[in-house]
């Protein structure tokens, strides 16, 4: 299913891109001001919607953490927890949005997780308490997460008007969100500050 | 001692007093440093205990926190708080509870809400306390509460799954069993009080509620803040407040003390201890003080006391060194008996000085009057009877003038070794100055024989200067009792008594009380004399001169008499010497010249010729103009010179020899006739006399006086006579009054006597009725060899 919606999402942005699409730069700071990578940013609006199935996501296990630690991923899309530590490990999840276990395993678990709601879901490791992650299940296809300079470019937006939304974890009460209008071609640059420090090595 | 504080008690207090000043600052000090540093232990400890306090609390959360940690992570507990069942969930909090042993379990999401718990009715403040904390990411400190009347210590455990979803807090109890603990750990006292509305309750305490202590704490003890020190029940206590709840200051506290006794019984161990120590150093000191003041004051007394002795008179009793000390002390000693012996010698002189005679050795006036006193006093068994016998040497001024004072001087020596010798048994004979001696016989006495010893004394002639010289000497004799009561009366007495024997020439008188009585007046003698001239109380009285050849009366010695209104006659031996001695006898001399030319001059005008003579004293013999104014007595009354005849004593004369002689020049010159008065008794020889322009020689009744009986006499009166006549003088003799004397006088070559044979004097009136009387009487006829005058009318 993904390998066909892809190739649909892929022409429609070169068709908007072509017609009237601009690029949206969005750059995210921590409480204190720097630039903090790795952060969730998404744009929601009437009419966009995740569509069809994405490629498959897959969180790793290294290093008794995970691998990434944040990810954001559309509603729907399976998720793949494959194990590459020697010992083992038994993902869990209380979150809501997809409450689930994985038993004790090692090497690539029986079938991926599907996240089928929206929501932040954390994930933690039953007998390794310092593993944490979060998975952003978000009910849209326009999303990304900052690179290390702490900026996502969204490309080809058409002109709408928008829902940004940024998000990291620590953020209990859900992500902070401004409107954003796109008008043309002309390219939109937003600043958002999130009032998080980021994450260390280790998982919080 | 004189003063209570003695040299010695001055030292050794000193020394205690010093010694008790830095004891007391020792202990003192001592006693205050360590007081404050045991203090200072306590509150050491105190703060160390709330140290250990809060460290346990902590550490208490620490241990549990972690216990909790582990239950909390358990998968089914987490995946019992996913489930969002309260009742699963309480159950769960109760399981957990009961395995860690806390009091109860609360469950709070990540906002602070109690979403269940085990621990009913929370009170008000907990929530908001754990709210919070929560908050706050459970960073800051969760304190313990009182929750429902009990204290607890609230442990958090955080819920992953896995970031935190919400808390789990556990309740532990500050109990009684709490508080054991940390007594036993702080060996302090433990009492946790809450202050909520209805005031300050004793929560936990290791007192028991019926304890004292207890109550006073749970009564506002615990209000105090910091360190301090109360009174409790058993006594003071030092404590602590720990404030347990810092967002709630003084709603929970606990209380550490202890009592300070205890804390400081080190403390009142070591200043007992040094009291003890301080008190027995001190009497030691005491000791060693007076031991040592007694041994520097000890010589000091000693010699205090000697020198008292010194001061008391006992110059005898040497000072004994105190060789012990030595030394300065040791020199003083010496010193002080150099001073002692010193002393005692000069007084030794003194006293000798004082007693004795320096010129004879003998003892003096003072002495004699001493002895005098012992013994009329002696006399206490019955009426004792002391004698005292004054010597007076007669005329011994001659001797001096003479001879010299030094020879004076030898002879009276020997007179008092003789006295001392022929007085053997006197209690005592002293010299009382001058020429008088005097000798002092106490019980019976033999007046006669000591009366002759006395004679016997100056029976030979004294040696000096290799010629001899003889001395005469009257003795007066006062007896006590009948003299005197006094030492000082009967000496003086017995000195009028030997002046009345001088003057008496009797050589020896006892004294005579009618004739003193005259002396203890003699003060007022003086004026009374001078009355006397003025009230025509003196009268002349006449004594004639009678002519052992002839018979005949034709010269008389006029003698003055005083009639005392009130004592009656008054002997002229009494007044004479007085006038004398007071130099009135100028007025009475004078007074009896004029009245005896006057005499003369009636005489004469009536047809009486007399030669009457008159006695001229010594101190008129010596004074200017005498002779001028016997001319003009005569001149005045218009007699010849002639009629009045001048007699010096011989004494007179050798007084003073070359004035004498000028004055009895100038008296021959106008014309008078002179004699010589008492001749004998003086020390003159008629060598001398002869170049005297006198013509007359009065021998003294001293010769006269028994002159038939005695050879010796009858020489020495002829062989005067013989060599009187041969110088062309004339001779009386005196103080005829016996027959017999007057029988030998003419034989032994006398011209003329006189005395109380022929006639006593009489007044002027009887005289010349004698006179005139025996002349138509007695035939004027040649005088026969062996022929007595008649004298059986002169009656």
């Amino acid at each position: 299913m993904a390998s066909r919606i892809l190739p649909l999402v892929v022409l429609a942005a070169a068709f908007i891109s072509r017609a009237l699409a601009a690029d949206i730069t969005v750059k995210v700071s921590d409480a204190a001001g720097h630039p903090l990578p790795e952060a969730v940013v998404y744009l929601r609006g009437a009419g966009v919607a995740a569509v069809g199935a994405p490629a498959q996501v897959t969180i790793d296990q290294k290093n008794k953490q995970f691998a990434p630690q944040i990810s954001v991923v559309s509603v729907g899309t399976a998720v793949a927890f494959p194990n590459s530590d020697q010992i083992r490990h038994s993902v869990y999840s209380f979150s809501p949005a997809k409450p689930f276990t994985i038993k004790l395993y090692a090497g690539k678990p029986p079938a991926p997780v599907v996240f089928d709601h929206e929501g932040i879901v954390v994930l933690g490791c039953n007998i390794h308490d310092a593993m944490a992650a979060w998975v952003a299940v978000v009910d849209t296809p326009i999303f990304g997460k900052t690179d290390s300079g702490g900026v996502l470019v969204l490309h080809g937006v058409r002109p709408a008007s928008y829902e940004l939304a940024a998000w990291y974890p620590g953020m209990e009460s859900g992500p902070q969100t401004q409107t954003m209008a796109v008008t043309g071609v002309d390219a939109v640059s937003r600043e958002v500050r999130l009032p998080v420090s980021p994450l260390g090595n280790a998982g919080q | 001692m004189k003063s209570a504080w003695t040299l010695r008690t001055r030292i050794a207090a000193s020394f205690i007093a010093l010694f008790f000043v830095v004891q007391v600052a020792t202990v003192l000090v001592v006693s205050l440093a360590s007081y404050d540093s045991a203090k200072l232990k306590v509150a050491d400890e105190l703060t160390v205990a709330r140290r250990v306090f809060l460290r346990l609390l902590e550490q208490n959360a620490e241990q549990r926190g972690q216990a909790a940690k582990g239950l909390v992570a358990d998968f089914a507990f987490r995946e019992a708080v996913a489930s969002g069942d309260t009742s699963t969930l309480e159950s769960a909090l109760e399981n957990i509870s009961v395995r860690i042993g806390a009091k109860g379990a609360v469950f709070l999401d990540t906002r602070g809400d109690s979403v269940a718990g085990t621990l009913g009715g929370l009170g008000h403040d907990v929530p908001t306390t754990l709210a919070d904390f929560i908050q706050g990411n459970g960073k800051r400190p969760l304190q313990p509460v009182v929750v429902g009347g009990q204290a607890y210590q609230m442990v958090p455990a955080p819920v992953r799954s896995p970031v935190i979803v919400g808390w789990v807090v556990l309740f532990f109890p500050l109990d009684e069993a709490m508080a054991k603990e940390l007594q036993h750990l702080t060996n302090l006292n433990v009492t946790f009080i809450s202050n909520g509305e209805a005031g300050p309750r004793v929560i936990a305490s290791t007192y028991r509620a019926r304890d004292g202590n207890f109550s006073i704490l749970s009564h506002g003890g615990a209000r105090r803040q910091g360190t301090w020190t109360a009174e409790m029940d058993d006594g003071p206590h030092q404590g602590a407040v720990i404030d347990l709840n810092q967002q709630r200051p003084g709603s929970l506290i606990c209380v550490i003390e202890r009592p300070l006794v205890p804390a400081l019984k080190y403390f009142f161990d070591v200043r007992n201890l040094l009291l003890m120590l301080g008190l027995v150093a001190l009497a030691v000191l005491a000791l060693i003080s007076v031991l040592l003041a007694r041994g520097i004051t000890r010589p000091l007394e000693e010699l205090l006391v000697a020198m008292r002795g010194i001061t008391r008179g006992d110059y005898d009793t040497p000072l004994v060194t105190p060789k012990a000390v030595g030394g300065e002390l040791g020199a003083v000693a010496d010193g002080l008996n150099h001073l002692r012996e010193g002393i005692r010698d000069r007084e030794h002189r003194i006293l000798s000085l004082a007693y004795e005679d320096a010129l004879t050795g003998l003892p003096n006036r003072v002495r004699l009057i001493q002895s005098l006193q012992s013994a009329m006093v002696d006399g206490t068994g019955g009426p004792t009877t002391v004698f005292v016998f004054v010597v007076g040497l007669d005329r011994f001024r001659s001797v001096n003038d003479v001879l010299g004072y030094a020879a004076g001087d030898e002879i009276l020596v020997q007179v008092g070794s003789r006295l001392l010798g022929a007085l053997d048994g006197a209690s005592c004979v002293a010299r009382l100055g001058g020429d008088e001696f005097a000798a002092l016989f106490a019980g019976d006495c033999d007046v006669g024989a000591v009366t002759s010893g006395i004679a016997g004394v100056f029976e030979e002639s004294y040696q000096t200067r290799g010629q001899a010289v003889d001395v005469r000497a009257s003795v007066g004799l006062a007896q006590f009792p009948p003299h005197g009561p006094t030492s000082e009366q009967l000496l003086r007495q017995a000195d009028v008594a030997m002046h009345t024997a001088k003057t008496t020439r009797t050589g020896f008188a006892i004294f005579d009380a009618t004739t003193d009585e005259v002396r203890d007046d003699q003060l007022t003698l003086l004026s009374e004399l001078q009355r006397a001239v003025d009230r025509d109380e003196l009268e002349m009285f006449y004594q004639p001169k009678l002519n052992l050849a002839t018979g005949e009366v034709t010269g008389a010695e006029a003698l003055l008499r005083w009639r005392h209104p009130v004592r009656g006659r008054v002997p002229p031996g009494l007044f004479i010497p007085f006038a004398e001695r007071t130099g009135y006898i100028r007025v009475l001399t004078r007074w009896v010249l004029r009245d005896v030319a006057r005499q003369q001059a009636l005489w004469r005008a009536s047809g009486l010729s007399i030669q009457v003579a008159i006695n001229l004293s010594t101190r008129d013999f010596m004074s200017d103009g005498i002779a001028d104014f016997v001319s003009e007595a005569c001149s005045t009354a218009g007699i010849p010179a002639e009629c009045l005849r001048i007699e010096v004593t011989e004494s007179g004369v050798m007084d003073d020899p070359r004035r004498a002689r000028e004055t009895l020049a100038m008296l021959a010159e106008r014309g008078h006739p002179l004699s010589i008065d008492d001749y004998g008794t003086g020390y003159s020889s008629l060598a001398y006399l002869r170049d005297l322009p006198v013509d007359e020689l009065k021998i003294d009744r001293a010769f006269i006086s028994r002159v038939d009986a005695d050879r010796q006499l009858q020489t020495i009166v002829r062989s005067t006579a013989e060599l009187a006549h041969g110088l062309g003088l004339t001779v009386v003799a005196e103080g005829v009054e016996e027959l017999g004397e007057l029988a030998i006088l003419g034989e032994l070559g006398c011209d003329y006597a006189q005395g109380y044979l022929v006639s006593a004097p009489v007044a002027a009136a009887e005289f010349e009725a004698w006179v005139r009387r025996r002349a138509e009487t007695t035939p004027r006829v040649p005088r026969q060899d062996g022929d007595v005058p008649d004298l059986a009318r002169v009656g």
